[in-house]
C-alpha cells in the first residue's frame, strides 16, 4: 500500500503544474478514480488493516480526501474563470462604431409647441376648445363687433369661397362665439388652429398658420388677471422670467385693446438685433372682451367680464427653435423636419 | 401717417423732447413706428389706430394728445380772413341729394394767383411725405394735414352752371380723376357734379375737368363728410385709396367742418393772395348728436384692476375734452367731444381712463377665479395618439398647405365638388384640397434623395363641397414607399394599423376589399392598386384604408398609404383593456404545412383550422408564406404554428394529437394538401 506521504507530495506538486480542465480531469483520475485512484486504493484497502492501523491511517486518508477534493474544486474554477476571460476577450467591441437605430419619426414642431402651450395652460386651468375653418360673415366679423362695411374689416385680408357667403377663418376670434354659445362663465379657454390670410408670403407672414386664442370669462375677470395669466405663460413657455407692457390698441371685439410686448427673451430686455434694440419684442393682441360680443354670443350686456388674447402658434415656434423663416413649417424637408 | 415735431410743438404749449413725446404716444395713444431727423426737425411715423383716424389723423389731434399727456395746453392758429362783398350764394347753387353725405360745406375764394407755396408749407407738406403742387391745391392739403379734415379746390370758371350737386352717381356714368385715370361708377358712389357731370368722386379723388390750373381766379373749395361705409366701399371697388379717402372711410366728425372751411380760406389767402366771398354754402343730412356715455367708475376700476381715485378719473376725462355730469344715483354721464366719434359704451371710457393713467401701473395678480371643469375633447385626445403611434414607428409628422392647384393628383372624374377660393393667393393655391394623399405623395418625391425610408403622417382637415355649405372634416393620412415589386410594405403598414388598435384597445377591427370604393374624405378608388388595397372595418363602419398608390399615379415608387377617418374612429375608440389570467400550465407546440390554391387566402384557411383545432387551440401564427419555384404557377404554401393549451391541467400528447388531427382532417376536407 502507498503512504500518504507521498500521495500528498505528488498530489501538491501536480497540482500546481496543472493549467488546463483536461489536465485537471487527468489529474482527479489519477487520484480520486473510482477504479485506478491512488488515493481510492487506499482508502479501499483500509479493511485489510488491524483496528490500530486502521484508526491510525482511516482519519488522515479522510482528511487528505477531502482536501484534494477542495483543491480540485478551487482549481476548476479558477481554470473556468481564466477560460472564460479569454474567450471573452476574443468578444471584445469597437464601442465607437455608430449605434442601430430604429426608424425614428418627429412631431412637426408647430404640434410639439402647441403641446407645450396646451400643457401650460392646461394648468391654470384652460380647456382647450375649436371651431371650424370655413365660417359665415356672423362668426367672422359681426358677432367680433366688426359691422358689414365696417373700416375695421380691412384689418383681415380673408379668402371668399367661390360664389358663396363663406370664407375662411381668418382668426381663431370666432372660436370664442362658438364656445360662448354653448357654454355659461365662468371658464377658461385656449383655442389653437390654423387661419387663413389672403396676404403675399415672406419670413414673417404666411397665408396659411396658426393662432392660438385665449378666453378667460366670469364675474370679475380684469386686466390685471390678463398680465397675470399671460406673463406666466410667458415665462414659463421661454424657460425663463418674463415682463410684459400694455400698450393701447385697437381690435373691434375688445375695450379696452392692449398689444402685448415681453421682455425681449434673447438679450433679457438690454437691446439686441432680435428686439431691434428696444429690449421688447411686439407678441400678441389682447384686450378686455367688448359687451357687444358676450351680447352675440347671447349674454346679457354687463353681466360678466373677461380678457382675450390671439397670438401667432407659429412665431413663438420660430422664437424657441430660432428659426428665421416662417414658411419652413410648411415644407415636407425631412432635412427640416428630423431637427424636432 | 408722418409728423412733424416742430409743426406739433407750434400747436401745444409743453412738449417734451421728442424721444419722450415718442415714449409717451407709444405707451399711451398709438405706436409712433419711427422717428427720422429732417434737418433741425423730427418727423415721427405713426401708426394711428382705425378708431383714432376721426380725431388724430391731423397735427391738432396728435398735439392735443400730447398736450393731455405732457400736462399742457391746445394752441390753436389764428385765422385771418380778408372778405368781400360777394356773396357765395349769388356764385353758386349747392344741392345735396345724396343720403350718404351728412354734410357739405363749401367756400369761395376770388381773385387768387396760382403760385408756388411758401418754403415753410412746401417742407411741412414734404415732411410729411406730400408732394407740393401749387398754393391752392397745397392749402387744402395742408388743412388736411393739419386737422385731419380732407378738402378739395375747383376752378370756379370751370364749373358748367356754376352749380355743385352732390348725388348718388348715375349708372355707367365715367368720371375722369386728376392723373387722367378713368372710372366707371354706380348709383352706390357718390359724385361733386357741375351741370355737364362728375367733377370728382367723393371723398377720394377730384376730376380733371374743373382742376385748378396757372390761369384760375376764382375757387371753389370743398370740406365734407360721407357716410365711411360708401366711401370704403367706393374705394375698394374702383381699387384707388388715397390721403382722403383712408381718412372718409374711417369717419370724419361733421361738427367741425365750418371752422375747418374758415381756416382753409385763411390759409389760401395766405398763399395765394385772394379775398372770401361772403357765408358759405352748407348743407347738412343728419346732424351728429353725441349721447351721453352712462359711466359707472367702480366698474372702471374692477375692469382694469385698478384703484383709480375719482377725481383722478375725472381729471382725465376733462383733459381730454369730455363733458361730465353726475346724475342723483352717483352715475356720470360722459358727452364726448365731436371729435371723438369712437367712443360710445362704457368701455370705451375706461380705456381712455386707462391709457392715460398708465396701463404699466396695473400690477399682474393671481386670478380669484372659481375653479371649473376642464373638459377634453375624444377627437382632440385621439389625435395626440395618432400621432404618437405614427411618429414611433418612425413616420414623420408634416403640415401641408391647406390649398392645392385645381388638377391633382386625382383623375378629372374625382375632382367634382372641390371648394374654390374666389381670391387666391395663385393659381397653385386656387382650391382647398380634398386629399391629404396628394401633399404627402409629394413629400415622398421631394424627401426620396435625402432619406432611404421617407415616412411621412399629416393629421388636417380637408374640404368639399356639400349640397348646401362646403364641408370640412379632420383627417389623417401616412405614407410610406417601398421598392418596386415589393409588397412587404404594405404588410407593414397593416402592421402599423393593427398595433395602433391593439393601442387603443379595440379588438373587432378587420381588412378587407370588397367593394372597395370608400367615398370621401378617402381618396377616390383610382387611385388605389386594385389588387393592393383594403378598407379597415370595426363593428359597422369604414374607419380607413390601407393601400398601395395605383402605378399610373406614380411609375417610379410604390407608395403605401394609410388613412384613418377620424369622426368613425372617435366611435370605436374604447380603451378596453381587461386583465386575462396568465397560463399556469404549459403550451404545447406543433406546426402545419398546408398547400393550397393561390386563390386561397390566409384567412380562409386560418377560419378552418380555429374552427377544427376546437378551444385546445389557442393560437394560430402564420410563420412561412411561399410560393415560387418548388411549386406549381398557382399553388402557394402556408407554415403555422399552432399552440394548444388548457387554463386547467397540462395537456397529454393524447389530448393535442386529437386536436391536430382534427385540424388534419379539415384542411384535407377543404381539398388543400399538407406538406410533410
Amino acid at each position: 500500500m502507498e503512504g500518504l506521504e507521498s500521495i500528498q507530495k505528488d498530489a501538491q506538486k501536480e497540482l500546481e503544474k496543472i493549467s488546463n480542465l483536461k489536465d485537471l480531469e487527468a489529474f482527479e483520475l489519477e487520484f480520486l478514480g473510482r477504479k485506478k485512484g491512488r488515493l481510492t486504493a487506499v482508502l479501499r484497502s483500509l479493511g485489510t488493516l488491524s483496528d490500530t492501523e486502521k484508526r491510525k491511517v482511516g482519519p488522515k486518508a479522510q482528511i487528505l480526501r477531502k482536501d484534494l477534493e477542495g483543491a480540485i474544486k478551487e482549481k476548476k474554477s479558477s481554470l473556468k474563470r481564466g477560460d472564460i476571460d479569454s474567450r471573452l476577450e476574443k468578444e471584445k467591441i469597437d464601442i465607437t462604431y455608430p449605434g442601430l437605430k430604429d426608424p425614428r419619426g418627429h412631431l412637426h414642431p408647430i404640434t410639439k409647441v402647441r403641446r407645450e402651450v396646451e400643457n401650460i395652460f392646461g394648468a391654470m386651468g384652460f380647456e382647450v376648445a375649436s371651431g371650424p375653418y370655413i365660417e359665415t360673415d356672423f362668426y367672422n366679423f359681426d358677432a367680433l363687433n366688426i359691422p358689414e362695411e365696417h373700416p375695421a374689416r380691412d384689418m383681415w385680408d380673408t379668402f371668399w369661397l367661390k360664389g358663396m357667403t363663406y370664407a375662411l377663418r381668418p382668426h381663431t376670434s370666432p372660436v370664442q362665439i362658438h364656445y360662448m354659445e354653448k357654454h355659461n362663465p365662468p371658464f377658461r379657454i385656449i383655442a389653437p388652429g390654423r387661419v387663413f390670410r389672403q396676404e403675399a408670403t415672406d419670413a414673417s407672414h404666411d397665408f396659411d398658420f396658426w393662432q392660438l386664442e385665449g378666453l378667460m370669462v366670469g364675474k370679475n375677470v380684469s386686466v390685471k388677471d390678463l398680465k397675470y395669466v399671460l406673463e406666466t405663460f410667458m415665462s414659463k413657455f421661454f424657460g425663463k422670467k418674463v415682463k410684459l407692457r400694455l400698450r393701447p390698441s385697437f381690435f373691434p371685439f375688445v375695450e379696452p385693446g392692449f398689444e402685448v410686448d415681453i421682455s425681449c427673451v434673447a438679450c433679457v430686455a438690454k437691446g439686441c438685433s432680435v428686439c431691434q434694440k428696444t429690449g421688447w419684442l411686439e407678441l400678441l393682441g389682447a384686450g378686455m372682451v367688448h359687451q357687444n360680443v358676450f351680447a352675440a354670443a347671447g349674454y346679457v350686456r354687463g353681466e360678466y367680464t373677461g380678457f382675450a388674447f390671439g397670438v401667432g402658434l407659429d412665431r413663438l415656434a420660430l422664437m424657441k427653435y430660432k428659426i428665421p423663416d416662417v414658411r419652413h413649417l410648411r415644407t415636407s424637408d425631412i432635412r427640416f423636419l428630423k431637427q424636432f | 401717417m408722418r409728423f412733424s415735431y416742430l409743426w406739433l410743438k407750434e400747436l401745444t404749449t409743453k412738449i417734451p423732447p421728442p424721444q419722450k413725446v415718442e415714449e409717451l404716444l407709444t405707451m399711451h395713444s398709438f405706436q409712433v413706428e419711427g422717428v427720422s431727423k429732417a434737418g433741425k426737425d423730427h418727423i415721427f411715423d405713426i401708426d394711428i389706430l382705425p378708431n383714432r383716424t376721426s380725431d388724430c389723423s391731423g397735427h391738432i389731434g396728435v398735439a392735443r394728445e400730447i398736450s393731455v399727456l405732457a400736462g399742457g395746453n391746445l394752441k390753436l392758429p389764428k385765422n385771418t380772413i380778408k372778405t368781400s362783398k360777394t356773396k357765395i350764394a349769388d356764385k353758386l347753387s349747392l344741392s345735396l341729394t345724396s343720403k350718404a353725405t351728412k354734410r357739405y360745406v363749401a367756400g369761395m375764394m376770388e381773385g387768387v394767383s396760382i403760385k408756388a407755396s411758401s418754403k415753410k408749407i412746401g417742407d411741412r407738406l414734404a415732411s410729411c411725405g406730400m408732394r407740393p403742387i401749387n398754393s391752392i391745391v397745397d392749402a387744402t392739403n395742408y388743412l388736411m394735414l393739419e386737422t385731419g379734415h380732407p378738402a378739395h379746390a375747383f376752378d370756379y370758371d370751370k364749373l358748367e352752371g356754376h352749380k355743385i350737386d352732390v348725388r348718388p352717381a348715375k349708372k355707367g356714368e365715367i368720371m375722369e380723376t386728376l392723373d387722367g385715370q378713368k372710372f366707371t361708377l354706380t348709383p352706390k358712389d357718390i359724385v361733386i357734379a357741375d351741370a355737364k357731370g362728375p367733377i370728382a368722386i367723393a371723398g377720394i379723388k377730384g376730376g380733371k375737368r374743373c382742376e385748378i390750373d396757372n390761369n384760375t381766379k376764382t375757387v371753389v373749395f370743398e370740406v365734407a363728410s360721407f357716410d365711411r361705409t360708401h366711401i370704403r366701399r367706393t374705394s375698394r371697388e374702383i381699387g384707388l385709396a388715397t390721403d382722403a379717402s383712408i381718412r372718409f372711410s374711417r369717419g370724419i366728425p361733421s361738427t367741425s367742418l365750418d371752422t375747418a372751411m374758415m381756416r382753409l380760406l385763411a390759409l389760401a389767402s395766405e398763399t395765394s393772395g385772394g379775398t372770401a366771398a361772403m357765408r358759405l354754402l352748407d348743407e347738412e343730412h343728419k346732424p351728429i348728436k353725441h349721447a351721453p356715455v352712462l359711466v359707472h367708475l367702480d366698474y372702471v376700476n374692477r375692469l382694469l384692476g385698478v384703484d383709480i381715485k375719482e377725481s383722478e378719473s375725472l381729471d382725465i376725462l376733462k383733459k381730454l375734452g369730455f363733458l361730465v355730469t353726475k346724475d342723483r344715483n352717483g352715475i356720470y354721464k360722459v358727452t364726448p367731444p365731436e371729435w371723438r366719434m369712437d367712443i360710445v359704451y362704457e368701455e370705451d371710457v375706461s380705456e381712455e381712463i386707462g391709457r392715460v393713467y398708465g396701463y404699466d401701473k396695473i400690477k399682474p395678480e393671481v386670478p380669484h377665479a372659481p375653479m371649473t371643469h376642464v373638459a377634453e375633447d375624444p377627437e382632440h385626445a385621439l389625435l395626440e395618439r395618432i400621432r404618437d403611434h405614427f411618429v414611433a414607428r418612425g413616420f414623420t409628422e408634416v403640415q401641408n398647405y391647406s390649398f392645392e392647384p385645381r388638377e391633382g393628383l386625382f383623375h378629372e372624374a374625382d375632382t367634382k365638388g372641390r371648394v374654390e377660393i374666389e381670391n387666391p393667393i395663385s393659381e397653385e393655391y386656387s382650391h382647398l384640397r380634398p386629399s391629404l394623399v396628394p401633399g404627402l405623395i409629394k413629400n415622398i418625391e421631394d424627401n426620396i434623395a435625402h432619406i432611404k425610408d421617407p415616412r411621412f403622417i399629416e393629421v388636417g382637415k380637408v374640404f368639399r363641397m356639400g349640397s348646401k355649405k362646403p364641408q370640412e372634416e379632420m383627417h389623417v393620412a401616412a405614407v410610406m414607399v417601398g421598392h418596386k415589386k415589393d409588397d412587404g410594405m404594405f404588410f407593414r403598414a397593416k402592421g402599423v394599423v393593427e398595433t395602433f388598435f391593439e393601442e387603443l384597445g379595440v379588438s373587432d377591427v378587420w381588412f378587407d376589399d370588397k367593394d372597395i370604393e370608400l367615398g370621401w374624405p378617402m381618396a377616390p378608388k383610382s387611385m388605389f392598386h386594385p389588387y393592393r388595397s383594403a378598407y379597415i372595418g370595426s363593428s359597422d363602419a369604414r374607419i380607413g384604408a390601407v393601400y398601395q398608390v395605383h402605378p399610373t399615379i406614380d411609375l417610379d415608387l410604390s407608395i403605401i398609404v394609410v388613412e384613418l377617418a377620424v369622426p368613425e374612429l372617435v366611435h370605436v375608440v374604447e380603451d378596453q383593456i381587461e386583465f386575462t389570467d396568465i397560463p399556469k400550465y404549459p403550451a404545447s407546440l406543433r406546426d402545419i404545412g398546408i398547400l393550397v390554391n393561390r386563390d386561397v387566402r390566409v384567412d380562409d384557411v386560418v377560419r378552418v383550422i380555429e374552427t377544427a383545432g376546437g378551444e385546445l387551440l389557442v393560437d394560430s401564427d402564420l410563420f412561412d408564406y411561399y410560393e415560387g419555384d418548388n411549386l406549381g404557377p398557382d399553388e402557394k404554401s402556408f407554415a403555422f404554428h399552432l399552440v394548444f393549451q388548457s387554463s386547467k391541467k397540462t395537456l397529454t400528447d393524447k389530448e393535442v394529437s386529437e386536436s391536430y388531427s382534427n385540424i388534419e382532417k379539415a384542411v384535407l376536407k377543404e381539398g388543400w394538401t399538407i406538406r410533410e
